[in-house]
Parts: structure tokens; C-alpha cells; sequence
């Protein structure tokens, strides 16, 4: 009797498929124009902000003052013939450390918040998110001026303020996603079998809204950034001798905008393609990590 | 009727204040008063404009040259007394040709610093690029209009009793008068100060030769037509209870040795001192001393209404405080009825802001902090804009360690400190063109010599000596790496750039600097309240800070370095220095109060209490070219300067048709 072979059905291959879930998604994300570009920007950034120590000392004056950019000082030297390249990239370093601590620290207590909140329900839901309304109610950057002034200015006051100032966002923001979540099947399935409140929100609840934080958090990087330069401007942030790209702005790039151009320049210039490649990269993460979402714009 | 002096009692005078003082005491009291008054300005604003001028490094500079300008006041001009003698022409001053010509010695080891570059030669010499003044243009004044004023900060109250701040002090000229005036105007030279008695309220004075008592005669003058005062005419009463409200005010550190003020009649004032206070007459005419009406202060509204003789009535519908005020014309003022309008200051803190405000008519002058190299453009925006630059004839930022504390109350450590101070490293960077090529002590100068002593004013600290340094400071046992715990005025903008400079020396010799965070005003709080003397709050090993004593001799030789003095901030503590600062103060003999002096600078600068060896820049100022006669600003002249505009405003006008070309050159023309 002839033996009869079955062909196996078809399996239809996913690009991806087989992948880490995180490798996948960078993949994805490095592969989307908007996404390697803005990769490209901040990766040069990030490189700079490392690097900073190695070219001259952001610190160091000289006897070349207001010189214009050349060969020597590809953007110039201020007022105390400090190297504005250098400083610069320094200010890449401040600014990035403060972005990400911020983003870091905002995003995590208020996802926490918003997790607590949104799974408890209740009165301790009702009053929470008054208070995130309160706080919702004040411009960020009023609430950070406020907080700021308050203690004494520099770069941790600042990281502290744009913490209260993301804070409230995220806790709304997860909230809401708990809510959705907690009402899954799953969810009850553990509760029958005896999981604990703990455990629910950490093991069932917490894993599906990943997404949305990481979303969260690639958004308020701009922002943070942002803000740190918005209060190092006022003058509220970091201070001088810290080359915080804020700081250079408007402190000798204000005062020498006429005369030495180039000391705002390229603090500006920082600032907005380091905020612009954030907020791009911020969409693409988005429409990774959440497809309904794709296209949405 | 007016009393002439006789000759004892002119003598007397002349000892009292000194021949050399009258000339030169208030150029000294200004400069440094000045310096003061800048610091805290621009503690203030956060940043960096000050002023300078700069002699060849090994000429002494014209302004304090004794030559035209000794002979042209034999005996000072504090000695004329009703019948005023003209003012005395600027002479070119041989001292002021040499300085122009003279080449300088290198100022540092290759730093490109321009010693050629001297600000006061140029600013007395004929096509100056900047001055002091300039040659008003031949025409028929123009009556009207309404003179606008950048002011950087808002004026406050107007209680001069209890308030001292700077656009305070001037604008308070505006409506009153002092005791005693200086000559003012176009004409104005700021290395001829003299006491007036065109200028004040007296129009003579008489001082007993021991120097214990001063009488002054009062001119016929009315108060504004205001409630509560209705334009009543100025007796010796107020004259009285004016100076007896001071020695119990803010100023009252002006008035040391002072006793009672007594009203002889009403035309008539009588000082009786308790003991001789050398700057007594000067004092009677500083700014921060205009007298008003004693019903204001009966009234209880002297923060509001200052009702006195002078030129401007405020007016109260448009001030608004620390945005605008305004004052209109006394149509009754005793020098003449004004020119203007009225004269108006808008608060503008932002120094951009305030450029542009210039640049577009917005105000006629105001105190943006400028370099040099940004004149051009502003002449390309304002052709014809005439500039002012006012030197500075001494430091006025000091670095002071604290003396009680180890290692820093070593001596040797102290003077470490100061030998590693490379002044022409800082002056190169800081003020290129713009400041003396050499430092300033933060005494002023004048006070003590005839001519600029340049970096000799520091005595053995003089020089920028690493290698002595690093051997002091091995004799005194301090390891490398020790930490100074700075604090700074800078506030939200962060420290200067001198304290940049600073660090960048300290590090140098070993040491470990530490910024502390500070705040504007709270640093200001302390610093008043003097925390930072004492050791158990101080909670820094070193501050940088600035003068708040009086702007006299005594304010500088008694109240910032007297162990008992309450505007004292640095914690010294030196016997030897406090005998001398006493001393000095009653000391009526010009030549043996200016050894003193010298005296005392020695022992400062062996001790080395002050690391007072930053340079300060030449302050840039300008005016719209519509303007006529009145000068802002110019040289900090300490007690008295082109700060006190109301001596002018009177004759001030605005040209409807002006020069389209600058007419900076120098009074000479």
C-alpha cells in the first residue's frame, strides 16, 4: 500500500516573526524614514553629550573673546573666550541628562499613580485625580517656575520641577488604560483563582500598559527637554558657569545678539533639532508600539 | 544776605577739606562712591557694565595730573563762596598729551592687551572717539517736551531718609536741592570738581578753623506749590530737621562726628560738629542728602511725595512705582523755570529692551550694559548719538577670604591668594579697550595720590607671582587640593565672569573652589546684615562683594574696614588697621590725612584682607542727539557726578532740528 504523504499547510511568514518583541519594534522603527532620521539626529546629539570632554574645556576662558566661528572655534568663542563647541556639547549632556531623569522620574511616578488610581477605583480614584486635575490646572512651566523659586535654582531643582510638571500627564494618561485593562477577562480569571491586588496590577495589569507609558515617555522627552531650557532661560534652571543650552540663549546670547550672533545660534539651533527629533521620534515609537493608532494623524 | 569768608576762616577751610581735597576729595569720594553704587547696580542686573579709564602703564593719567588742573584751583574751589569765580576752563593738561603719547610698557606677558588705548587720554584730547562731554552746538533753546529716561530699576520710595538706592538717590535731585552745590553743566569737568555756591541751596559758608563748627548762609528759594507745602519759602529750620532726620536715616554714616544742626535764623545754618569730620562739607553736598519740606515727613508722605526746592514736581497721575515717574517743570524753581515739559523715567530692566527703546526714540538715554565694538551699529541706528564714557578710578569688586577661619587667617595664605591673581590675564579678557591697563584697588586712588599709582597701589601684592605663591602657601601647610566654599551676588543669572576668572587663579595655585548656589537676594540679605561676618552663619570661605559704605574718604578708609563699622562685610579684624581708620577721620590736615591713607592701604595690602585686584571697565553711555545740555552719568565722581541731573534739568532741552553727526569730542572742543 503506497504510503500517502500529507502536505503540510501553508504557513504564512510575518516579517518579524520569531523576533524578540523589542528588537522587532526598533527595527521597525529604525527602518521608518522619520524614525532613522530623527535616530541619526540624536544619536549625534548623545554622541556629542559623551564626547564633550574630549575636544577643549567648556569651562575654560581664553584670551580669543566674541571670536566668530572658524577652524579654531567652529562656533565661536562668548564674552570669556570660552569655546562655544565645547559648550555646546556640554550643554547636550546637561540637557540630555536632565530630559531623561525627568522623563525617567515623571513617567514612573506618575504611571504608578495612574495605576494605583485607576485600579482601586473608588474614592481613592475620585480624590487622585481631582488632585491630578489641580495640577493639570497650572501651565507646566508656571508649576515649575513656582516650584523652582521656591528652592534654590540650579539643574536638580529643575529635573525635580519637570518631574511635577509630567507628572500629572502620565498618571491621567495611565489611568485611563487601567481602566480599560482591569475590565479584560484575564483579569478576573486571577482574581478567581485567589491573585492579590498586588499581583494583579503588577503581573496582569502593568505588562499591557507598557505601551502606553513608553509612548509617554518618548513624547514628554521633547518636552522635558523643553522645559529644562525654558527655565535655564528665565534663568531658573541651570546656572552659569553650567553651559546649559537654555542658559546660553539668554544669557550671552541675548546680550551679544547683535554683535556676536553666533552665541545664540547654535544653542538654538540645539535646541530645536534635539526637541524636533524627539517629538518625531516620539510618533514613530507611537505608531509602532500601537497600531490603531497608525496613520492616525 | 551772603557771607564771604575771611581769610582765617578760608584758611580754615582749606584745612578742614584741603586744597587737594576739594579738587580731588570728591573725585576720590565719587569714584569710589560710584564704584559702589555700579557694584550694587549691577549685582542688580546680573551682569557685567561698569566703567574705566586707562592710563599708559607708566604715566600717570591726565585726570589726576597736578598740573592745569592744580593751578587752575589755586586753593580749591570750596573756598569761593558768594561771588562764584568762572568755572575753570579745561586746560589740554601736558599730563593728558604725555598719557596720549607716552608709549606704555608691555602690561603682561603677551597678553594682547592694547595699553596704547587711553581712555583718559583720548577722552581729553580733541577727535576722542568717546568723552566726558562735548561742545554743545550754538542755538536759541527750545522750549517743550517731554525727556524720557531708561532707568534699569524701579526707584522705590522716595524717603531719602530711609532709602538709598541708586536711581532713588538721582531722581530725588530732581526735586530737591542740597545744602551745597557743585558746579554742573555742559561744561561740567569731572577732574575740576568743584562746590558751587551757584549750584545749592547755601550761598555761602564759613568754617571755624578748628573745623568744630560750619555756618551756611541759605539762598531766598520755594518749595514746589504742592500740598501739604503750598510753595512756602525754605527757612534754616528745614535745613535743621532735615540733617537731624538724616543722622538718624539710612545716611547717617555720612554724618559721623556731626552734633547738632542749629537754625541761627532763617536764613541762617550752623553745624556744630562733635568732633571734626574731615568730609563734612562734602557730605552736606551729596546727592543722597536733598533736602524737602518738614511737612512731608510730618505728613507722612515722604515715600511718595518728595516736596522740596528743586527743579521737577512729581507728578503723581503719571508715576507708577517702579514703572514711570514723572516730573513735571517747576515753573518756580529759583534757578529758572524749565525747559522741558516735564522729565520722565520708564523703568526698563532688559538692557535689549532698553537698546531698542533708544534706537527708536523710545527714551533718550538710559544705562544698557555696552562694548565698545557695539557702537557702530547703534550709530547706524541713531546717527549723530552722542556717547559719554566714565572712568572708573578704582576697583569695585572685592574677593575677600574669611580671616577668621584657617588656613585663610595665615597671612601668607592670604597673600597667596592675592600674588596668584593674574590681573592682566583677567583684564585682557574682560574688558579689552575698555579698562585701565592696569588694576584698581578698591580704594580709590585719588583719595590718596596726586598721580595713578597704578599697580604700585598694591604694594608687595602687586604682582602676578605663582611660583611665590605656591611657596607661601607650602610655609603655611596647605595641601593642594583644599576647598574654597565661594558664594556669590550673581543670583539667578549665576556668578560673573570675574568670579569665573577667579577660580580659573585659584585653581591654579591648588586649590579646590566650590560654587555655592546662591540667590540675588538672599545673598543681598546677608550681605547687608553682614552674615557673611560672622563666622558661625558665614558657611563660605570666600565672597565676593562690593562697598555699601558712604562714597567719602571716611566711607572708605573708616566704614568698610573698621572693626566697629556696621557696613563692614569682611571680617577684619586688625587693630592696627582700626587706630589708623580713626585717626584719619578727624584728621583736618590734608597732607597728614593722606599719609594716613597710604598708611592704611600698606597695611590692607600686606594683610592682604581684599583680593581687590580685578580690573573695572570704562561704563559706555549714551544720548540721543536731540538732547541739550544735561549730562547723564560720565566719570563716577563717588559723592557727586553727572548722576545728579537736577542740577541741570533746569537748562535742559530737546533740539528739534539736532547734529546729524556725533559731536563726542572732548569739553575742549
Amino acid at each position: 500500500m503506497a504510503e500517502q504523504t500529507v502536505a503540510a499547510p501553508a504557513v504564512r511568514e510575518f516579517p518579524g516573526a520569531g523576533r524578540h518583541p523589542a528588537l522587532d519594534a526598533a527595527i521597525r522603527i529604525l527602518t521608518s524614514p522619520v524614525g532613522a532620521a530623527s535616530f541619526g539626529v540624536l544619536a549625534l546629539v548623545v554622541l556629542g553629550a559623551i564626547f564633550a570632554d574630549v575636544g577643549k574645556d567648556p569651562y575654560q576662558t581664553s584670551l580669543a573673546v566674541l571670536v566668530g566661528p572658524s577652524l579654531d572655534h567652529p562656533f565661536g568663542t562668548d564674552d570669556l573666550g570660552r569655546d562655544q563647541l565645547a559648550r555646546v556639547m556640554q550643554g547636550a549632556r546637561i540637557s540630555l541628562w536632565v530630559g531623561f531623569l525627568a522623563t525617567a522620574g515623571g513617567c514612573l511616578v506618575g504611571a504608578a499613580w495612574g495605576l494605583i488610581s485607576g485600579f482601586a477605583g473608588s474614592w481613592l480614584d475620585l480624590v487622585s485625580q481631582r488632585v491630578v486635575d489641580a495640577m493639570l490646572a497650572i501651565p507646566g512651566i508656571v508649576l515649575a517656575l513656582f516650584f523652582v523659586s521656591i528652592f534654590t535654582p540650579g539643574v536638580t531643582t529643575g529635573i525635580v520641577a519637570i518631574i511635577l510638571v509630567i507628572i500629572p500627564f502620565n498618571a491621567r494618561v495611565i489611568r485611563s488604560a487601567v481602566l480599560a485593562v482591569k475590565e479584560n477577562v484575564y483579569v478576573d480569571a486571577a482574581r478567581v483563582i485567589g491573585a492579590g491586588p498586588l499581583r494583579i496590577m503588577l503581573r496582569h495589569i502593568l505588562p499591557n500598559v507598557v505601551a502606553p507609558i513608553l509612548i509617554m515617555m518618548s513624547t514628554v522627552l521633547g518636552a522635558a527637554i523643553l522645559i529644562e531650557a525654558g527655565l535655564a532661560f528665565l534663568g531658573m534652571g541651570a546656572q552659569e558657569p553650567e553651559p546649559s543650552w537654555g542658559l546660553m540663549l539668554s544669557d550671552k546670547g541675548r546680550q551679544y545678539m547683535e554683535l556676536a550672533p553666533w552665541l545664540a545660534f547654535f544653542p538654538a539651533v540645539a535646541i530645536s533639532i534635539t526637541v524636533l527629533a524627539f517629538n518625531l521620534l516620539g510618533d514613530v515609537v507611537r505608531d509602532v508600539l500601537d497600531p490603531r493608532l497608525r496613520g492616525s494623524r | 544776605m551772603t557771607k564771604q569768608p575771611s581769610s582765617t576762616e578760608q584758611q580754615g577751610l582749606s584745612r578742614l577739606i584741603g586744597s587737594r581735597v576739594s579738587r580731588r576729595s570728591v573725585l576720590r569720594g565719587g569714584v569710589i562712591g560710584a564704584a559702589g553704587l555700579t557694584a550694587a547696580a549691577l549685582i542688580g542686573c546680573g551682569d557685567d557694565d561698569d566703567e574705566t579709564p586707562a592710563p599708559a602703564a607708566t604715566q600717570p593719567p591726565a585726570a589726576a595730573t597736578p598740573t592745569a588742573t592744580a593751578t587752575a584751583i589755586p586753593t580749591a574751589a570750596i573756598e569761593r563762596t558768594a561771588t562764584p569765580t568762572p568755572t575753570p576752563t579745561p586746560t589740554p593738561a601736558a599730563g593728558a598729551a604725555a598719557t596720549a603719547t607716552a608709549a606704555p610698557e608691555p602690561a603682561g606677558p603677551g597678553y594682547p592687551l592694547e595699553p596704547a588705548y587711553d581712555y583718559v587720554g583720548n577722552a581729553r584730547n580733541d577727535g576722542a572717539p568717546f568723552a566726558y562731554g562735548w561742545k554743545e552746538p550754538d542755538k536759541t533753546p527750545v522750549p517743550g517736551g517731554i525727556l524720557t529716561y531708561g532707568a534699569r530699576y524701579g526707584h522705590g520710595s522716595f524717603d531719602n531718609v530711609t532709602t538709598g538706592g541708586y536711581i532713588t538717590q538721582s531722581v530725588n535731585t530732581m526735586a530737591g536741592d542740597m545744602l551745597v552745590g557743585y558746579h554742573h553743566g555742559p561744561d561740567f569737568n569731572v577732574y575740576q570738581m568743584e562746590l558751587n555756591p551757584d549750584f545749592g541751596l547755601a550761598t555761602g559758608w564759613e568754617v571755624a578753623p578748628d573745623g568744630l563748627s560750619l555756618t551756611f548762609s541759605l539762598r531766598e528759594a520755594n518749595f514746589h506749590n504742592v500740598a501739604p507745602v503750598n510753595g512756602r519759602a525754605l527757612v534754616a529750620s528745614d535745613v535743621a530737621q532735615h540733617y537731624a532726620r538724616m543722622q538718624n536715616g539710612r545716611q547717617a554714616g555720612l554724618l559721623l562726628g556731626l552734633g547738632a544742626v542749629e537754625a541761627v535764623d532763617d536764613r541762617t545754618v550752623r553745624f556744630n560738629m562733635d568732633k571734626p569730620n574731615a568730609d563734612i562739607l562734602v557730605v552736606a553736598g551729596n546727592r543722597e542728602l536733598p533736602i524737602y519740606a518738614t511737612e512731608v515727613y510730618d505728613a507722612g508722605i515722604a515715600d511718595t511725595t518728595p516736596i522740596g526746592t528743586g527743579p521737577g514736581i512729581l507728578d503723581p497721575e503719571n508715576t507708577s512705582q517702579d514703572q514711570r515717574m514723572t516730573f513735571a517743570a517747576n515753573p518756580d524753581y529759583w534757578g529758572g523755570a524749565p525747559l522741558l515739559d516735564a522729565f520722565r523715567f520708564d523703568t526698563i530692566t532688559d538692557g535689549e529692551t532698553l537698546k531698542a527703546a533708544f534706537r527708536t526714540g523710545q527714551t533718550y538715554h538710559g544705562l544698557p550694559t555696552l562694548r565698545t565694538e557695539e557702537l557702530d551699529a547703534l550709530w547706524g541706528s541713531v546717527p549723530g548719538m552722542n556717547v559719554m564714557s566714565n572712568p572708573s578710578l578704582m576697583g569695585i569688586s572685592i574677593f575677600a577670604v574669611n580671616s577668621n577661619v584657617a588656613p585663610f587667617n595665615d597671612t601668607r595664605v592670604r597673600r597667596a591668594i592675592k600674588l596668584g591673581m593674574d590681573v592682566d590675564r583677567y583684564l585682557a579678557i574682560r574688558y579689552p579697550n575698555q579698562s585701565w591697563p592696569d588694576s584698581l584697588p578698591a580704594f580709590g586712588w585719588p583719595f590718596y595720590s596726586d598721580v595713578y599709582p597704578g599697580r604700585a597701589a598694591f604694594g608687595s601684592t602687586a604682582p602676578y607671582d605663582p611660583d611665590e605663591a605656591a611657596k607661601l602657601l607650602s610655609a603655611a601647610g596647605v595641601e593642594k587640593g583644599h576647598k574654597i566654599r565661594h558664594r556669590h551676588p550673581g543670583g539667578f543669572s549665576g556668578p560673573g565672569g570675574d568670579t569665573q576668572l577667579v577660580f580659573e587663579s585659584l585653581r591654579e595655585l591648588g586649590f579646590e573652589p566650590e560654587l555655592l548656589p546662591s540667590d540675588g537676594a538672599a545673598f543681598a540679605d546677608q550681605y547687608y546684615a553682614q552674615g557673611f561676618s560672622d563666622p558661625e552663619r558665614r558657611g563660605s570661605e570666600m565672597i565676593q562683594g562690593w562697598s555699601t559704605a558712604a562714597p567719602t574718604a571716611n566711607g572708605y578708609f573708616w566704614e568698610n574696614i573698621h572693626s566697629k563699622s556696621s557696613v563692614q562685610h569682611f571680617n577684619i579684624v586688625d587693630p592696627v588697621i582700626d587706630d589708623l581708620a580713626d585717626r584719619q577721620f578727624s584728621e583736618i590736615d590734608t597732607e597728614a590725612r593722606r599719609e594716613l591713607f597710604q598708611q592704611i592701604m600698606k597695611q590692607m595690602n600686606d594683610e592682604a584682607y581684599w583680593m581687590d585686584k580685578l580690573p573695572a571697565s570704562a561704563g559706555i553711555f549714551i544720548l540721543r542727539p536731540e538732547v541739550r545740555f544735561v549730562r547723564f552719568h560720565g566719570p563716577y565722581i563717588g559723592i557727586h557726578s553727572f548722576w545728579d541731573w537736577g542740577y541741570s534739568m533746569h537748562k535742559t532741552w530737546l533740539d528739534p532740528d539736532p547734529p546729524e553727526q556725533t559731536l563726542t569730542v572732548d569739553l575742549r572742543g
